[in-house]
């Protein structure tokens, strides 16, 4: 471990650090219940530290086993944050069975042409070949974040903070790292240190958004059942209708009398 | 990475950053007025439009030039115009009114068409591309009644879709309400 920068050593213990307070918050407080799948990508992102650092002292930095081992778990990350993701999506939507019906459909669609298409574009392109990957996985990850809060504003859906931090993060998070990946992709070896420092303090910040989601969680109780009783539906019905219906035959009535003259 | 390529994707991060910003912004504040609520402010715009197209017959300018002069005339049409753009923005409310309540029936449905939420999506653009179109010719001085009735048939494609949700939520509350009587010991 002794050609690893200082910088990049207290960088990784701080991350490291920030993770285990907010898994340890999250198990405090039960949570994990509510963000099952939050809970696995954020221990299995401490998992991926450790191994990492048993792979890097067993078989040096520069090893193709440890180029195989690290990038292998990544894919095993990204595989856990697009389920806390979908996880976030359900947290938004899920409680509107129809709406939700609907965003998966096109959301999933949406993430797969991104991910389809940065696959395509960039298979010529990269260097490095690995990056291709991560950067369109984050793609998809980030269209399904973008998309759910695109949703929501449009169907005016409520958001409570806890949900909004934790989406904040994931969009971030992703967006950051297909920058961070074409950077190096582009300007290669000059960048290549530089490129895990600004990963880790983006990640480090996500981690603290997400702290304080996890906060936020404990005061903002989900509300369940969205869909109104039986009588409201009864009453609001007729309503609608009768009010839909006078404007409709006003406005037809309008439309056959006052045909503009010729 | 190609250079295209490396625009292509820093462009397409930035710009889902900036959209998710933008979309949280409001957020955490925002409150949808639910159910009943939102049913207390429906349309109330409409029923003028016959006098407001009458207003715009050419007939009465002749008249009013005929026997006033150029200067009544001009007033007269410049008092009109402001007239038909007050009555073109109580269209919108009227329009961003009706799509409140449908997302709200949407929402508080257990299912919704793609194809209706598509249709609405599609006329509320081009509701809003007509509307700014029909404004700049009025403030231009080109009267264009032929345009704003084709904004009322949007208003009306619109209720029509929408009372035909809500006859289906109106059934399926109606069935559920018979189900639960049923079930009951």
């Amino acid at each position: 471990m002794g050609s690893v920068p200082t910088l990049d050593l207290a960088l990784w213990a701080a991350t490291t650090l920030v993770a285990l307070i907010l898994i340890s918050l999250i198990l405090v407080r039960r949570l994990d219940r509510e963000f099952p799948f939050l809970t696995a990508y954020l221990g299995v992102n401490l998992l991926q530290t450790l191994m990492q650092v048993m792979v890097y002292q067993v078989y040096g930095f520069d090893s193709h086993v440890t180029y195989a081992a690290v990038w292998g778990s990544q894919a095993v990350v990204v595989l856990c944050r697009t389920l806390a993701t979908c996880e976030f999506s359900y947290r938004v939507l899920g409680r509107y069975p129809g709406v939700w019906a609907l965003a998966t459909r096109i959301l999933l669609v949406c993430g797969a042409i991104v991910l389809g298409l940065t696959l395509y574009f960039g298979k010529d392109g990269f260097q490095y070949g690995v990056m291709t990957l991560e950067i369109a996985s984050e793609a998809f990850i980030a269209t399904l974040v973008v998309g759910t809060f695109l949703f929501a504003r449009y169907y005016q859906a409520q958001l409570h903070l806890d949900v909004i931090l934790l989406g904040v993060g994931l969009g971030i998070n992703s967006c950051l790292k297909i920058l961070n990946d074409a950077v190096l992709s582009r300007f290669g070896g000059s960048y290549a240190g530089m490129w895990n420092e600004v990963g880790m303090v983006a990640f480090a910040g996500v981690l603290l958004l997400w702290i304080f989601a996890m906060q936020a969680t404990v005061t903002a109780k989900v509300q369940k059942a969205a869909l109104q009783p039986v009588d409201v539906y009864r009453s609001m019905a007729p309503q609608m209708n009768r009010r839909l219906a006078e404007l409709n035959e006003e406005l037809i009535h309008l439309m056959r009398l006052e045909q503009p003259k010729p | 990475m190609s250079g295209m390529f490396f625009f292509l994707v820093a462009v397409f991060a930035l710009s889902l950053g900036a959209l998710l910003l933008w979309t949280v912004r409001t957020a955490h504040k925002r409150r949808r007025s639910t159910g009943l609520a939102v049913l207390d402010s429906a349309p109330q715009h409409l029923s003028n439009m016959v006098a407001i197209r009458r207003s715009q017959d050419p007939a009465d300018l002749r008249y009013a030039a005929d026997r006033g002069g150029r200067d009544l005339e001009k007033r007269l049409r410049r008092e009109r115009r402001g007239v038909v753009l007050l009555y073109l923005n109580s269209l919108r409310s009227d329009f961003e009114q009706l799509l409140r309540i449908a997302r709200v029936v949407a929402l508080l449905s257990p299912e919704i068409s793609s194809s209706y939420e598509y249709e609405r999506l599609r006329l509320s653009i081009l509701f809003r591309l007509r509307f700014q179109l029909i404004k700049l010719r009025f403030l231009f001085g080109d009267a264009a009644m032929p345009q704003l009735t084709s904004l009322g048939e949007m208003v009306t494609s619109l209720a029509i879709r929408m009372e035909t949700a809500m006859e289906t939520l109106g059934e399926r509350a109606a069935l559920a309400a018979d189900l639960a009587l049923q079930s009951e010991p």
